[in-house]
């Protein structure tokens, strides 16, 4: 009976996270949140991760796809991502100086560093990446969207291997195409 | 076990260190920034360690002299800050204060610029007779912009011409001659 219960149980927690953010995407939109003063709602949140993608490696193996959209795929290792909208009434003008102090302190304490910062009239950016790189090839960011209209989170893990041998690729096809 | 401890201890801060860049002799604290309160300008860079050496290999494939460059560098920060009638005055100061504390450490101005309502200095650390550790870029632009940039690195004077182009900085165009003629008094 307790096996039974697992296989739901399973495919429900699958699914629920396939539908929210991790923990860090979730406290960097949260601190934008808070910070901007304005009060958003959910638009859009998925979440694929590595067994996502290995299941979609696997699916597309047999799909007569480009090679170079099936390297790409390979580059990629889990991705997440959450829009959200300001509440219909919740139009106070975006606190964007304090976007970025908020956010700052938040991911600092979660181990990550700010990359790039850009704030303008219109929107605040911000890349975060891990305060420690490894020496692999793999590297981790959480990149934030803030603009009047939209609160955007994208996490995403790439594996570089398969990106180098994609642009390594296009660059003989550059050389082949200039020898015609 | 305690003789093992302090060589460990020292080469562990020694490898930190040296990702982070904080104690190359090329390295200056620019100190922090705050994005202008009146949604001005606000653009903050910071390039180091493993993220470099991750740059160097994808340009390897396209670009291997920009990629040589690259792995020459071991941070690069970037600010750049919008100038609005609030923060004017502390940018200028802080422009100011960069400039005297970089004075005071032994770093050369090699670029003096004051021209057109633009403020230009450009600040080099000699390693030796051939190579350069940092250099620091302040700017107060007649657009209303302020901007300062650290690189560090093992440089190559006559390589700063083409970092100045990848990073978009026309005052360390001129700095190749300028340093050129500095090592040439140096070797003196």
């Amino acid at each position: 009976m307790g096996v039974l219960m697992l296989v739901p149980l399973t495919l429900a927690v699958m699914v629920w996270s396939a539908l929210h953010t991790g923990r860090d995407a979730t406290a960097l939109r949260l601190a934008a949140a808070r910070a901007s003063d304005v009060r958003w709602e959910r638009t859009v949140e998925f979440s694929a991760g590595s067994w996502l993608f290995s299941l979609a490696r696997f699916g597309l193996g047999f799909a007569p796809i480009d090679p170079d959209a099936r390297l790409a795929l390979r580059s990629v290792e889990r991705a997440e991502v959450a829009v959200f909208e300001p509440k219909p009434g919740a139009s106070a003008p975006l606190n964007r100086a304090a976007i970025l102090t908020e956010t700052d302190a938040v991911m600092t304490r979660r181990g990550w560093e700010r990359l790039v910062g850009v704030v303008d009239s219109e929107q605040t950016v911000a890349v975060y990446v891990p305060s420690r790189i490894g020496r692999d090839q793999q590297l981790d960011a959480c990149i934030l969207v803030v603009n009047p209209d939209n609160l955007i989170v994208v996490s995403a893990r790439t594996d570089l291997n398969p990106l180098l041998e994609l642009i390594g690729r296009r660059d003989r096809r550059g050389l082949l195409a200039l020898g015609h | 076990m305690k003789t093992f401890l302090l060589p460990l201890a020292t080469a562990a801060s020694l490898s930190l260190s040296l990702l982070h860049g904080a104690d190359s002799a090329g390295y200056f604290d620019l100190g922090q920034f705050t994005p202008p309160k009146s949604g001005g300008t606000f653009v903050e860079v910071n390039l180091k360690g493993n993220l470099l050496s991750m740059a160097a290999k994808i340009a390897a494939k396209e670009e291997p002299e920009a990629a040589e460059l690259i792995r020459s560098i071991e941070s690069i920060r970037i600010n750049v800050i919008g100038l609005d009638d609030a923060n004017r005055a502390e940018i200028k100061g802080r422009v100011d204060s960069v400039r005297t504390g970089l004075n005071a450490a032994g770093w050369e101005r090699v670029v003096t610029v004051q021209e057109d309502g633009n403020d230009v200095g450009v600040y080099t650390k000699t390693k030796d007779a051939d190579s350069i550790s940092g250099v620091v870029v302040t700017v107060l632009s007649q657009d209303g912009e302020a901007v300062f940039v650290n690189v560090v690195g093992d440089i190559k004077p006559e390589r700063l011409a083409e970092l100045g182009e990848h990073l978009h900085l026309d005052p360390l165009k001129a700095v190749k001659k300028a340093a050129k003629e500095d090592a040439a008094e140096t070797k003196k």
